[in-house]
């Protein structure tokens, strides 16, 4: 592998071996993140393409072949599909492709790759990486452009991550080129707004933790989880490799340019950029050409003029290629049908079908012409003119209320709903859904709660509280000779009336129980108590008693002494 | 280098008013070399090479990424490498310093600054690439005939020059730039018709 000595080692070098060993100085002038931004002319220069004098509105450049150039007719589709990505400007990842699926052999060099990247300095964009004219080698041209700083040395450090090109490169005093994001110094990311609020050069500007601007190299794109990946301006092109889309660093520090004098995007000094391909032509804005005599490999070589103090607008651009090399030719075209919306094109839908409000011819289809929006959510489906296809909605609702609200799924149409849900939870009420009000239902029922049993009462059911117990049924009647009790067996109570709850220990009364009177001592005629043992006083005291213990009760008859007991 | 510069055989003396030279006796030695480093190419080979012996052989060797990839050698007759040479060194590259020509290449930017009027209008330049040459010539200095006989000198000239595209083109004033471009171009020349008659095909 040859090595490029940096020049201040060549120079030692040469003089140590006492040769007439002359190299030549890299002037620090050329590239940066815009073409012409260095030390000469300024670190801070925007440059814009052809045409802009700080106006806004379409800059239009138009791009050509020579008409005298070898392989012309190779160059046309290639060149015609790079006018369409540059000015589609759709950021992508994974644009590298090697390798058998690049549709080259190996040993061959992707023209279109390579033009795409040329046209990008023609327009004003340099190499995102230090590259070759920073007189570095190997793969120290692949940390981001700079230029070398006070002390005339690069300085270069990869940082702890070990990657050349990435947020956390130490780089001394060399003054950085490249515009970067300030929300998140990602070169695959970009703001809905490309200006100087949202771009920066300034390493103060730089998220907390990052040292430097990371370029898009891809092994800078690995690290930040988009393998394969690099923009397309960094310098560097492999054989059996194509790269025919731009990522996001690309189209940031155009559109920055485009932003204008002001570097504000959203007023009247911003331009759209709009490439014209011309065809086969003598003269034009970009004019590409096989032209050995100019380059070894392929070379943009532009002039520019300043517009003011830190912009400068092109005023020449032409790009040669050397046709030493093994070119592959890209012939498919992009344009019709690509995605990409060219310059021509009124609409781009990605295929080259009718009936889809996009014609096969990139035209709009007329207001009302019949088409399918692709989903089963709508019906009689028609353009609205301006490329879209619309439709009204169809009606998925059954009226149901019960069997749930049903959905529609753009793929299969009309889908069921879920049946709504009736159960509260509360196991005693009967739940159900009202299809006439819309409305769940959920009514206590006590018999859900019932347990079988008499004597404990009746269980209840509580909407909210679930089953209640019931109150054990009253047995007592009021009556003290009655015998109180509830019978399970035949769901009643029982209050049978028991004479022998009514002795009142007098022999001359006969005792009896009625269920509805209580007790009755009715005199035996003719009874008599003996005196020694019953006399009158005893008797009596006795009675007492017998009322006072709840054995008789008041009112009852005491019968007087010899009374029998029966 | 180990170089032995034998001059045992005069081959050329001068022709008209062109320039004398003496080649190396070996026929094996190096007259001229181009080692071109493409720019803008990544990739472990080296460049195309272009060289011209003192037996007149010219060997090309080029990269496998190249057309006509491999080692293509042709011969050049005495007088055929002689009547070449001639016109080489009538470029003046024998001439060249890069130092030298480093200065007038800045002061040449200095003086079209001071031309423009304010910044405003300033006109700049730039390629988006700049491809390195190096260039080696080992001739005896045709400007011995005219030190008088037996002041021979070695011309042993090795020139590492970045842009020369670029440079020759912006800076058309330049001698030292055009003539080493134009020896350069030569030397090109020479390999690509070498190509083609080893070969048979110029693609």
């Amino acid at each position: 592998m040859y090595s490029i000595l940096p020049i201040r080692r060549s120079l030692l070098l040469a003089l140590s071996l006492g040769w007439f060993f002359q190299v030549s100085t890299p002037s620090l002038s050329w590239g940066g993140a815009f073409t012409f931004a260095g030390e000469s002319n300024g670190t801070e220069v925007v440059t814009h393409p052809t045409g802009y004098t700080g106006t806004g509105g379409t800059l239009t450049v138009s791009v050509c072949i020579d008409s005298s150039s070898p392989d012309a007719a190779d160059m046309e589709i290639p060149v015609r599909n790079v006018v369409a990505n540059w000015n589609a400007r759709i950021p992508t990842t994974g644009n590298l492709v090697a390798g058998a699926a690049s549709e080259l052999s190996p040993g061959e060099f992707d023209f279109e790759s390579v033009a795409l990247h040329e046209v990008g300095h023609c327009i004003g964009l340099a190499h995102t990486n230090a590259a070759s004219e920073s007189g570095l080698s190997g793969n120290d041209r692949n940390y981001t452009k700079a230029t070398d700083g006070a002390d005339n040395t690069f300085d270069l450090d990869a940082g702890t991550d070990g990657v050349i090109g990435s947020a956390d490169d130490v780089r001394g005093d060399d003054v950085n080129l490249h515009w970067f994001r300030t929300a998140t110094n990602d070169p695959f990311t970009i703001d809905s707004v490309v200006d100087s609020t949202t771009y920066s050069q300034d390493l103060a500007d730089l998220p907390v933790g990052d040292f430097f601007p990371a370029n898009a190299d891809r092994s800078v794109a690995t690290l930040l989880g988009v393998p394969n990946s690099e923009a397309v301006m960094q310098q560097g092109t492999f054989s059996y490799e194509s790269q025919r889309t731009l990522v996001h660093d690309d189209i940031a520090t155009l559109r920055y340019a485009m932003s204008g004098l002001n570097e504000v995007a959203g007023d009247s000094d911003d331009y759209d950029l709009v490439l014209d391909y011309i065809g086969q032509a003598t003269s034009c804005d970009i004019k590409l050409a096989f032209d050995d005599a100019e380059t070894g490999f392929a070379v943009c070589s532009t002039s520019g003029v300043f517009v003011n103090a830190e912009h400068i607008r092109i005023s020449s651009a032409n790009v040669y290629f050397n046709t030493g090399f093994n070119w592959y030719f890209n012939s498919s075209l992009l344009g019709c049908g690509d995605g990409v919306l060219d310059a021509g094109e009124a609409c781009d839908d990605g295929n080259q079908i009718d009936g889809d409000c996009c014609s096969s011819t990139c035209t709009f289809e007329a207001v009302g012409s019949v088409c399918d929006d692709g989903s089963a959510c709508t019906e009689t489906d028609v353009c609205d003119g301006v490329g879209s296809c619309t439709g009204s909605l169809v009606v998925c609702d059954n009226g149901l209320f019960c069997d749930g609200e049903e959905t529609c799924d753009p793929a299969s149409g009309c889908e069921s709903g879920t049946p709504v849900g009736v159960d509260d939870g509360i196991s005693c009420t009967d739940d159900s859904c009202d299809e006439t009000l819309d409305v769940v239902l959920n009514v206590a029922n006590d018999t859900n709660c019932d347990n079988g049993l008499f004597c404990d009462g009746s269980e209840v059911c509580d909407a909210a509280l679930d089953c209640q117990a019931g109150t054990s049924v009253a047995v007592d009647d009021g009556i003290s000779c009655t015998d109180d009790s509830c019978d399970e067996t035949l769901d009643v109570v029982l209050n049978v009336a028991n004479d022998t709850n009514c002795d009142d220990f007098n022999d001359c009364t006969a005792d009896s129980c009625d269920a509805v009177l209580g007790c009755a001592h009715e005199t035996i005629e003719g009874c008599e108590i003996p005196v020694d043992a019953t006399g009158p006083t005893s008797r009596f005291m006795l009675y007492a008693l017998m009322v006072l213990l709840g054995t008789i009760g008041a009112g009852a008859v005491v019968t007087g002494p010899g009374d029998e007991r029966g | 280098m180990g170089w032995v510069w034998l001059f045992a055989t005069s081959i050329a003396a001068q022709t008209g008013s062109g320039p004398s030279f003496s080649l190396p006796s070996k026929g094996s030695e190096v007259v001229v070399r181009l080692i071109e480093r493409i720019d803008g190419i990544e990739s472990e080979e080296a460049g195309p090479t272009t060289t011209v012996f003192a037996d007149g052989r010219v060997v090309v060797e080029r990269p496998s990424y190249m057309k006509q990839a491999g080692r293509h050698e042709t011969r050049l007759s005495p007088e055929d490498l002689r009547a070449w040479l001639a016109t080489l060194l009538e470029t003046g590259v024998t001439e060249f310093d890069s130092q030298r020509t480093r200065g007038d290449r800045e002061a040449a930017d200095r003086a079209h600054r001071l031309k423009q009027v304010g910044r405003s209008g300033t006109e700049v330049f730039d390629r988006s690439s700049a491809s390195r040459i190096d260039f080696e010539l080992y001739v005896d200095d045709f400007r011995a005939a005219a030190k008088g006989p037996g002041a021979e000198e070695t011309v042993r000239k090795k020139i590492d020059w970045r842009g020369l595209r670029r440079d020759a083109s912006r800076y058309s004033e330049l001698e030292d730039l055009q003539s080493l471009e134009a020896a350069v171009r030569m030397t090109r020349t020479l390999g690509r018709k070498s190509i083609v008659e080893a070969t048979g095909s110029a693609k």
